[in-house]
Order: structure tokens, then sequence, then C-alpha cells
């Protein structure tokens, strides 16, 4: 890898829910909004399944917090989702009022993630929570941002819980992946925190090796100042320790590296509170 | 009968100024004597304090009866640092926290000098504690385990809605995420089913589906009913695990303090109380500085809030006390006394801590001595009631006056009582000491021995020499020129002077130090290196100018004929009484007329000062005794028919005392016999019903009064003072009234009974009853008995008329 293919971001996609991850999402990418100059689109779904559910003649919910179950209308349901469509909205104006590009908040009805992926298409990034009122979670990510994660090929930027982005930046960089992309949306993200230094992560089995992803990674900095950090190993524990040593904000991976799987990513997820950017 | 009439004698000049004997004084001036090693003329208070001091047990506290200028503060203070200096060194005595009832704060005692060790111990230990316990926490090994605990719980929330999931999976039904809840829903393709298709499908098949997540949504109740408690549980480890980290990390660094004080018990449980208080909280110390806190209502940082919580306030140590210590209430508030809580303005509201009691008088005297002022610790509100408390429970309870008296019901402090161990000296006036001994029944229970000061000591050559070197005392003490022999023998003739009685001395040593001062100052002035007696005499004279505006007035009012005073001639009815007044440090006196009218009554003698409320009941009783004396003296077997009206003349306030009955009496007298008195003499003294003159105060003011008058208008010679005989010990008259004397050109007239002084007024003799039983015709006496007679014979025919006109 050489030289900084410097990423576009003309238009980010924000799945906005309502949920605290999807409200964290949204001001991120706000954030990326303002820096880039890039439009910013929101889209509520209304989860067509759960008005097919409230529809059955059985259909009932358990209150998670007195356990008690409570039938379910599809005109209940209706009113649930519009009313989360409208809390979301009041969020989107609220998070974007001082932003200057373009905003937009779309609500649509149907399926959430063949919304999303479809409405994806036309995006450079992907912004959602990591668990958002519709999961079913398995560690720290959501069954919504997992599907997204694995059907899209745009950058996603994932929010867990009470994370937000905020530097300092890592960049995740090993032999198998060729991180450049990551590396360039790393530095990308650096540039909107000019006081903080990048936090490169060189996941190396020696000395040597380390030396030589450094060697790579310089290359494709040009010049753009960061710190070295060799970690043995991409596991979650590893990368975890590594992570709160450096008190990193946000974490930017490349989606190729072998290193994390999704479920990894999960674990990863769960037990820290970075913001991970998946390119 | 003749009566004759006694020739009674002036009295000598040596008996009107006794001077000095100086024939043994072998030194010359001050400088040869030695210093007094104790107080002159105080043996029985001196004993008295000695004996409060050394005596043990509840009450013996001592209240010092001292008059003004007395020194009895003085005399305390050399009588306690005497004693004190071969005490012990009592505790030092400090506020701790209690960590289980915040507002109740503990005491510990602690050998003197430990108070601050421990105070420092504790702020060391709670810095290492801190480090100590951040690494804890930080460590890798506390990190795993803590993440393994919280993953277990995770995992546990997974595996069980992951099975849930799973199960309802292998029935086609997936479980959703509603806004509000989790549901249940049938699934075709890894949609959920429509309303339609589900319809659609087989009667059987919807049962079953309707059965499979009816059995599903009681699972998943199950599930969540159990989230709780597994929460629960994982808190409990986890709070489990902080514990046993947090002890590895304090377990070591309190042994070692604990080490240290392994003598006190009190410390080790109170360090006990920390190690387990550090364990509950060990979160606090992991908080980074700059954050806020709140115990107890505090806002503080972190850092600052540990400090406090684990702090000692050291209230009282006596780490450089030598001795018990001797402590002086200068200023005996209540809070000043007792201690008090101090609170901080925070967020609008006050509040307070341990840390901010603060130690009182009686907190610094514990162990020793406590020196209070009995008048200002009266004039204190409640500070009286609260010493009386402390002394009476032998315990300092610090609490604010408002929760003493219950005035405030809001959550404050209540420190454990500290035990008290003390005593308490009260100095002040002996009116005090009577008045609380009297009305307050706590007083004599708690205040059992008395030291009663002296104003005065016995003249005798023994005391005169003592009196010399208490001079010589006072001048080094106070760094003033030498006083040569004479002047040392003029401070003693004033000494005389100052009480009143030749054959005292004042022991007032403030007014004989003042004295001293003032006329180191006029040799100072004149340039001299000894004070001499001109010197001497020169302070008294300056003094007694410095105040004798209202006296010269008077006298020139006299003078001018403004205040009618006869000094010479003879008049009716009318004498020169004396009166005395005290304004300030001036005390003097000027001669007052005092007249009599009589006429037909029923035997009453009428006041006209008591009438118009102006005679004091002293002075009322005076003139109720002449009433007596008459019906006594004249005309025993009939009433007297006399009405008799007394006045003191251009007096236009209070008069009290009975020194002018004799006055009163003669002016009575003079008028029913229809004698004149003598108007170039004055007299005073008082009188019994047996016409007996006796003593009265103030006599060397008085004659120097009637002195002053008659010398501003010219000695006669025959001008001259009547005073009771028993007075003449108390004579020390003024240098030119003891010359005019000494020249025959002024007279002071002893007298031992009324007789005496009418023959001196009249000229006349006053005459005694002979054989016969009556008075002679000529004399004094008789002439008043014919007088009374006639009245009541008129008396007699006024009522026969009376009677007849009504028949």
């Amino acid at each position: 890898m050489s030289g900084r293919a410097q990423p576009a971001i003309r238009r980010i996609l924000v799945a906005l829910d309502a949920s605290t991850g999807s409200v964290g999402a949204l001001r991120a990418a706000a954030a990326v909004a303002a820096a880039a100059s890039a439009e910013l689109a929101a889209l509520y779904v209304e989860d067509v399944n759960l008005l097919h559910l409230a529809a059955l003649p059985f259909a009932s919910e358990v209150d998670p917090i007195s356990g008690r179950a409570r039938p379910l209308q599809r005109e209940g349901m209706e009113r649930l989702l519009r009313a989360q469509g409208l809390r979301a909205q009041q969020a989107f104006v609220q998070a974007t009022a001082h932003l200057r590009a373009s905003c937009s908040f779309r609500v649509t009805r149907g399926r959430i993630v063949p919304a999303l992926l479809q409405a994806a298409l036309e995006a450079d990034l992907v912004a959602l929570g990591a668990i958002g009122s519709v999961s079913a979670a398995r560690g720290g990510l959501g069954s919504i941002a997992r599907a997204v994660i694995a059907e899209t090929e745009r950058p996603v930027l994932i929010l867990p819980h009470g994370a937000a982005l905020r530097p300092p930046i890592a960049v995740v960089v090993d032999a198998a992946s060729g991180a450049g992309d990551a590396l360039a949306f790393g530095a990308h993200l650096g540039g909107y925190f000019p006081s903080s230094e990048l936090v490169v992560l060189l996941i190396a089995a020696g000395p040597k090796q380390a030396q030589a992803l450094r060697d790579a990674a310089e290359a494709v900095l040009a010049g753009t100042e960061a710190r070295y950090r060799a970690v043995d190993a991409a596991d979650v524990d590893t990368l975890g320790r590594a992570l709160r040593a450096e008190r990193v904000g946000t974490l930017v991976l490349s989606r190729t590296s072998p290193s994390l799987s999704v479920e990894s990513l999960g674990e990863l997820l769960g037990r820290t509170n970075v913001a991970v950017l998946l390119v | 009968m003749e009566a004759t009439s006694r020739a009674l004698a002036a009295l000598p000049p040596e008996a009107l100024y006794r001077r000095a004997d100086t024939t043994d004084w072998a030194f010359q001036t001050t400088d040869e004597l030695e210093d007094l090693a104790e107080v002159i003329g105080q043996a029985r208070a001196t004993e008295a304090i000695r004996f409060g001091v050394g005596m043990d047990g509840d009450g013996y506290n001592l209240y010092v009866l001292s008059p003004p200028g007395t020194g009895g503060h003085a005399v305390v203070r050399e009588l306690l640092q005497e004693r004190a200096r071969h005490e012990p060194v009592p505790s030092d005595w400090c506020y701790v926290n209690n960590f289980e009832h915040p507002h109740r704060p503990r005491v510990l005692r602690l050998p003197a000098g430990l108070g601050t060790k421990l105070r420092d111990d504790m702020r060391e230990l709670i810095t290492d504690l801190e480090g100590a316990i951040r690494a804890a926490f930080e460590s890798d090994e506390y990190r795993a385990r803590r993440h393994e605990l919280e993953q277990s719980m995770k995992e546990r929330h997974e595996q069980a809605f992951g099975e849930l999931g799973r199960r309802a999976a292998e029935q086609s039904i997936i479980l959703m995420r509603t806004p509000t809840g989790m549901a249940f829903a049938p699934t075709r393709d890894g949609e959920v089913m429509t309303p339609g298709e589900f319809e659609k499908l087989p009667a059987e098949e919807q049962q079953r589906i309707t059965d499979a997540i009816g059995g599903l949504q009681e699972e998943l109740r199950r599930i969540l009913e159990q989230i709780p408690q597994w929460q629960r549980e994982a808190q409990q480890r986890i709070r489990a695990l902080d514990r046993e980290v947090v002890h590895a990390a304090v377990r070591h660094q309190i042994a070692a303090i604990k080490q240290k004080y392994s003598a006190l018990p009190a410390v080790l449980e109170y360090l006990d109380a920390v190690e387990a208080s550090v364990i509950e909280h060990a979160d606090d110390f992991r908080v980074e500085d700059g954050a806020e806190w709140r115990p107890f209502g505090f806002v503080a940082s972190a850092r600052e809030a540990l400090r406090r919580r684990y702090g000692v306030n050291v209230l009282i140590d006596n780490g450089s006390t030598e001795g018990a210590p001797i402590v002086y209430a200068d200023n005996p508030t209540y809070p000043e006394l007792i201690g008090r809580i101090e609170h901080l303005a925070q967020m609008g509201a006050l509040v307070t801590d341990f840390m901010l009691i603060k130690p009182g008088a009686l907190h610094r005297a514990n162990g020793g001595y406590l020196v209070i002022d009995a008048r200002r610790v009266l004039m204190q509100p409640y500070a009286w009631e609260g010493l009386k408390r402390c002394l009476a429970s032998n315990e300092i309870r610090v609490e604010s006056l408002g929760q003493m008296l219950s005035l405030i019901s809001t959550v404050s402090l209540e420190p454990e009582p500290i035990p008290l161990d003390v005593k308490v000296v009260l100095v002040g006036e002996r009116l005090l000491y009577y008045l609380l001994y009297n009305l307050d029944p706590d007083f004599r229970e708690l205040f059992k021995v008395a030291a009663d000061f002296e104003e005065d000591m016995d003249r005798s050559p023994e005391t005169q020499r003592l009196y010399a070197r208490l001079v010589a005392t006072l001048v080094r003490r106070h760094r003033l020129r030498p006083f040569d022999r004479d002047a040392v023998a003029r401070v003693l003739e004033h000494g005389a002077r100052l009480a009143g009685d030749a054959e005292k001395l004042s022991i007032r040593t403030q007014e004989i130090a003042d004295l001293l001062r003032e006329a180191d100052y006029w040799a100072r002035e004149e340039g001299c290196d000894t004070v001499a007696r001109g010197h001497v005499q020169r302070a008294i004279a300056a003094r007694l100018r410095r105040s004798d505006r209202v006296r010269t007035r008077i006298q020139e009012e006299i003078r001018r004929g403004t205040l009618l005073i006869d000094t010479a001639g003879r008049r009716l009815g009318q004498v020169n009484g004396l009166s005395v007044v005290r304004l300030g440090d001036a005390e003097f006196g000027y001669p007052t007329r005092i007249s009599a009218r009589v006429r037909l009554g029923k035997g009453e003698v009428i006041d006209i000062q008591r009438e118009v409320d102006l005679g004091g009941p002293i002075h009322s009783k005076g003139v109720l005794i002449l009433a007596g004396f008459f019906g006594a003296r004249y005309l025993p077997d009939r009433p007297l028919a006399l009405a008799a009206t007394l006045v003191f003349e251009q007096t236009y306030g209070p008069v009290d005392g009975d020194s002018a009955s004799c006055a009163e009496l003669c002016a009575l007298v003079s008028a029913l016999a229809d004698v004149p008195l003598r108007q170039d003499l004055a007299i005073t003294g008082s009188v019994n019903q047996y016409g007996e003159v006796q003593a009265i105060g103030g006599v060397n003011e008085k004659i120097e009064g009637f002195f002053d008058t008659c010398n501003a208008r010219g000695l006669t010679g025959e001008q001259g003072v009547i005073i009771p005989a028993a007075n003449v010990k108390h004579l020390m008259l003024r240098e030119d009234v003891v010359a005019a004397c000494s020249e025959g050109r002024f007279a002071v007239y002893p007298v031992t009974n009324v007789d005496e002084a009418f023959e001196l007024l009249t000229g006349l003799p006053a005459g005694t009853r002979g054989d016969d039983g009556q008075f002679p015709a000529d004399s004094v006496n008789g002439r008043v008995e014919e007088k009374l007679r006639r009245l009541a014979e008129q008396a007699h025919e006024f009522a026969r008329g009376e009677e007849r006109a009504r028949s």
C-alpha cells in the first residue's frame, strides 16, 4: 500500500429509530457531515413485521419490566411506530439545528434491513446504533447492525450505547487486510480533531512485522503524525486492553481484516465504549 | 437644781492625722528594700485559695471575693502558677468521624502530643490508600476478574434469551422487540407471517402456533423475573471482589499504623472502623480529583472530602504544654466557654461536620484551671448556665445555644461529650458572691470554697514595714524611680486615708500602684531621680484636683450665698449637717442646712424628705429613732403632743444614711427649747434612742467639707466640726485642716452623747435629772421638757374643749 486515497463522503445515511445508540449515530453523522460538507439523510423505517405481528389474532407483548403479557393491536402498533418516528424526527431536528449541510429526514414503511440497504446504495457512509430498538442483541451488536454490516459494501459507523465520535482515533492495521482505506479514513476522521494524535494499532507477530507494517502505514499516512503501538494478537482481550490503554474514542477497522469477525466485534463493542468505523 | 456646762476639748493635732512612724525604717530609698515574697494582708484569702486548688472532689471550685483593686486576679494567677507547674500535663483530645452515625462524632483521648501525630499519620495513610486502592483497581488481575464476572452475567442473559430464541426458531417463531416490550411472532421464510397467511393455515396449525407462543411467553416472563435476581447476584459478586481487592490493598497500611498505637485501645477501635469504612467506600478513593462528593451535605473535591472523612480534628493539643494549663477566659460567652460547632455556607445552606467542632475555654483548661471573671460570665447570655451544667455533669457537651434551648430541631452534630476535670476559679465582687449564694442553689454546690480578699489590714510597726516593702515591690514591678523614705511614709499615710481609718492600711494594690505611677510622673516632670514626699503629695492633690469639679461648684455656691449656709452666729432650730457624696473615684463632703419647726400635734416627727420620697430607708430609720428618744427622755408619763417637721434645706435629690440624725435632734431640741444653735459648728453622727452618738462613715471628707466652706469665708478660730468620738480613730485629715487645727483656727470636737453636742452648740448646760426627777429649768433638757409639758397641757385643753363642743 502506498499513497493515500482521500475518502469521498458526500452523502451519509443514518438509520434512526430513537434508540440511544441511533441518536449517538445521528450526532456522529452530523459531525462528519459538518466536517465533510456532506448531505445527511436520516431514515426511519416503520417495521412492517411489527405491524404484521400486531395484526395477528393472538398478538401480545411481554412487558420487560413487569413480565406481564398485554395484547397487541394493529392500531396501537401504528400509533407506537408513529410516536417513535416523531421522537426520531425531534432528535434529528435537534442534532441538525446548526448544520449547514443539506439534511433530510424520511419515514418509510417496510422491512428494516432491506430498506436500509436500499438507502445505503445512495450513501457513502452508513451510521447506525450498535443495538437498535428492534434488535435481538448478541454481545454488543444487534441483529440489524449485523445484517447491515454483512450486506452493505459501504463504510459503516457503529455507535454503541453512550459512545460518541471522539478522539483519539485508532486504526487497526494488519498484514492481511492491507488497511489502506482504514488508514485513509482514520486520518480523515483524525483531521476533525487536530489536537489529538492518530493511534495506529499494528497487529504483528514480532518486531520485524510490526516495523514493516509501520513503514507501510507511514507511507499511506504520508506525513500525518501518528503514534504506533504494536499488539501481538487481534483477539478481543488484547485489543480491548490496547484501546483502554490508549483511551481510544473511535476505532477504524477494515471489514476485510481477518483480525475481527462480526462476533468478535460484537464482543468488543460489549466491553468497550468506542465508536467503530468499518471501511 | 442648777445646771453646769462641761468644757469639751477639741482634738489635738496628732489625733487628726496619724503620721507614719519611720523611726525603725533603716532604708533611704526603696532600692534597699527586698521584694515581698507573698501577698500582704491576705492570709485568709491565700489560705482559702491554696485549700481550694488542692482539694479534690466535686464542687470544690473557688469563688474569689475580690473587691476592685485588691489584686485578686494577680494573686490567683500567682498561686495557680505555683501549683500548676508541678502537675502532670493533661491529655490531648480529638474528634474523629463516627462512620456509623456521622452526626455523633467520636472523641479520642490521647497522651499529650499524640493528637497531632495521629492527625498527620491519618493524612499520610489516606494519601497512601488513595494510591494503593487506585493501583489495585487498575491492575490487570482485577480487571480480568471483574470482566469475568460481568461477562458471566452477560452470558447468562444471552444464554437465556438465546436458548429461548432457538426454541422459538425451532417452531418457526421469532422473538422481536416492539417499541414497548418483547413479542413472539410466527414466521414464514424468515419474515413475520401476515394475518392473511396465518388465517390460511389449518386450524390445528393455528392452535399449535398460538399454544407455542403462549408457552414461549411464559418462559420469557420467567426469564424476565429472574433478571433482577441475576443482576443482584452479579453486583454482590462484584462488590465482594472489590472488598477483597481493597482489603488486600489497605490491610498492611492500616496494620502499620495500628502497630504505632497498639497501646491505645480507643485508637485501635477507631482504626478498625476506618478500615471497614475504607473497604465499604472504596469507590470514593477511585473518584478522580476535582469531582464532587457530598458527605453530610458537603460539596468538596473528592480528595478534600476524603481528608475530611478520615481526618482527625485535634481539639486540644497539649504537646507543648508544661504542667497543668491555666486558662483565663477573657470573653466568657457561651460558645467561648463550651466550644462551638461552626458551619460552612454551601449552595445557600449551612453545613457542618466533626472537623468544624471548635474548643472552648473549658476544653483548653481541662486537666488544669480555668479563671473567669464572675461579672463577665454572668453578663453573657446562658454562659453561666452552660458552665454550671458542665461542672455538675463533669463533662463538656458541645452544643449550640439553639440546641440547648431546643429552638432548632434540624439535624446537627451531637459530639460525644468529653469528661471534664477542671478547677474553676471565679473572681468577682462580694455582692455577686452573696447574691449567687442566696439565689442560685447550684452555686453553693459547685463553688464550695470562698476566698475573701481584704481591702485593708491592721496598721502596726510590723505591717508598716511590710507596707514599705510592698511599695518597693510595686515600684520595681512598674519600673518606677525609687521612692525615698518620706515618700513611702506619705504613701502609707495615704493608704490609711484610703482605708478611711488611721489604724488600718488599704491594700487595694491597684490604687496604690496608680498613686506610685503618678508620683513617679511628677518626679520625672521635675527631673528628680528619686520620688520624694512632695511628689506623692502632688500626685494626691492632682488627683483630687482632677475630680473635684462638683465639689468646687458646691463650695462656690455656698460662698456666693446660693446655698444658704451660715458659718457664724446663732440660729433657732437650724444646724449645719454634713453630707458626703461619691462621684466616680471622688468622695467629698459639704455642709447642708437642717432645720426644724415644732407646734402642737400628736407626737409625730415629720421628715419632709421622707414625705416626698427623697429619704432613703436608713435616713427614715434615723428620724423615727428621734421620736423614740423624745418619748423616752422627756415626759415619759405623758403622750407627746408635738408635731415637728424636719428638712434638709436645698437638697433636690435623695438623702440616705443616718449620719444626720444627731444634727436633726439638735435642730429639734433648739426649736423646742427655744435656744439658738451656733452656726460656726457643723455636726455629724447618728444617734440611738438613748441619746448616744454613734460612728458614721466619711468622717474625714465631712470635716474637710465644712473646713473648705469656712476657710473660703475666712477662719474665725471659733469654727469646727462635732463628730462621734468613735470616729476619732478614723481621722486622717488633709494637711491644711490639720495645720489650721494646730494653729487654733479650726477644731474637731468628739462627742459620745447628744448632751455634749447640745452644750457645744448652745453654750448652755444640757442638764441631767435631779433627785426630784426634774431637769434644771435653765438647762437645754429642762427647757425642752417644759415646752413639751406646755404642749401636752394645751393638747389636753384642746381635747376637752372639743369634747364639750360635741356634748
